[in-house]
């Protein structure tokens, strides 16, 4: 969205001789500055809030907690049994430890089942009844991702890949 | 039910801004809005606030993003969500989160979201894969929160991409799913 200034503030502006001009809203009394393009782009990075984060140490644990892992286990014992019934590919079956909740259609009816009688989430898991190739407390492989190209502008020869 | 409808590749690099925040993104990116609930709950009230991310067919895991997107944009703390599996990136292992993902529809035509619709829940049955903090190394990977194409298939959500227009259509699966697959193998 572009706003066009009237020729009194383009006035103003030039005035300036590159300097920052403060401009108001009249109505909430907000303040906000204006600045050339060339300007803002230097800036933009620091203002950017993908570009980097503050290197603290990570907050969370790679540690399966042991209710769910024992359910993951339960879940690998049986899917093969549950992989014969064509009928439940594709359904959600949820698992506290060695015990089977249930099966629903609904992922999220297991869930208010275990919540109901008091089960915190540490304590079960619900899965898809789906072929799986490795058991899910096994690290699968991941593709880095997301590769951008930023175009070369006339303000310098920049390219990221 | 229409999720994206019309939602356009970006002609330009843009920066977005949400609660106080700024994010660049780039020339044809699919700029989509996302949330994260507790996994199971159904209430979109119970839900973080939305926050910018991107639709990638390249990214392999149903949602990936950065620990300081999950603190920083949605607002939850690590502690909050359960481990509930690991990924290995770049010989980098990452912990998998339980978490329902949610996606915001947009306003049709614009990569805005439409927040006087109800957002989509997004089951992520795997979790979501959460990258940490390097040592020594503070660029955020990924940049910007990545939703992948595996989260539509495990949601039977329908994605259509208009090459003529450059738009996106994202739905529920329905009868003219059976429709489209049908005319597309017939022809």
């Amino acid at each position: 969205m572009t706003i066009e200034l009237t020729e009194q503030q383009r006035r103003i502006i030039e005035g300036q001789s590159g300097r920052p001009v403060e401009v108001v809203d009249p109505d909430s009394q907000r303040s906000y500055m204006l600045i050339a393009r060339e300007q803002f782009e230097k800036v933009r990075t620091m203002l950017d809030d993908s570009s980097s984060a503050p290197a603290s140490p990570s907050q969370i644990s790679l540690e399966i907690p042991p209710g769910i892992r024992r359910s993951q286990e339960a879940f690998w014992r049986d899917l093969p049994e549950l992989l014969k019934q064509r009928k439940l590919r594709g359904q959600w079956v949820c698992y506290h430890g060695d015990e089977r909740v249930g099966i629903s259609k609904d992922d999220a009816e297991l869930f208010q089942r275990c919540w109901k009688r008091g089960l915190k989430d540490r304590e079960f898991d619900v899965f898809l009844i789906e072929e799986l190739e490795m058991p899910p407390w096994e690290p699968e492989e991941m593709d880095e991702s997301l590769f951008e190209a930023v175009e070369i502008d006339e303000s310098g020869p920049t390219t990221k890949l | 039910m229409k999720i994206l409808d019309r939602l356009p590749l970006l002609t330009a690099s843009q920066s977005i801004g949400f609660r106080q925040r700024h994010v660049s993104f780039h020339r044809n990116a699919l700029v989509i809005w996302l949330s994260i609930g507790r996994r199971g709950n159904k209430n979109p009230l119970h839900i973080s606030p939305a926050f910018p991310a991107m639709l990638d067919s390249g990214n392999n895991s149903a949602c990936f993003l950065h620990e300081h997107h999950l603190i920083q944009w949605a607002g939850i703390q690590p502690n909050q969500l359960e481990t509930i599996g690991s990924v290995r990136i770049n010989d980098q292992r990452i912990a998998q989160l339980k978490a329902d993902v949610w996606i915001h529809p947009n306003v049709p035509g614009t990569h805005e979201h439409d927040s006087q619709r109800l957002p989509f829940r997004v089951h992520i049955a795997k979790g979501l894969a959460v990258g940490r903090p390097r040592p020594d190394d503070n660029t955020l990977f990924p940049r910007v929160p990545l939703l992948g194409f595996s989260a539509l298939k495990m949601n039977a959500l329908d994605y259509w991409f208009d090459s003529k227009t450059g738009y996106s259509y994202l739905r529920t699966a329905d009868w003219r799913s059976r429709l489209v697959r049908g005319l597309y193998r017939m022809f």
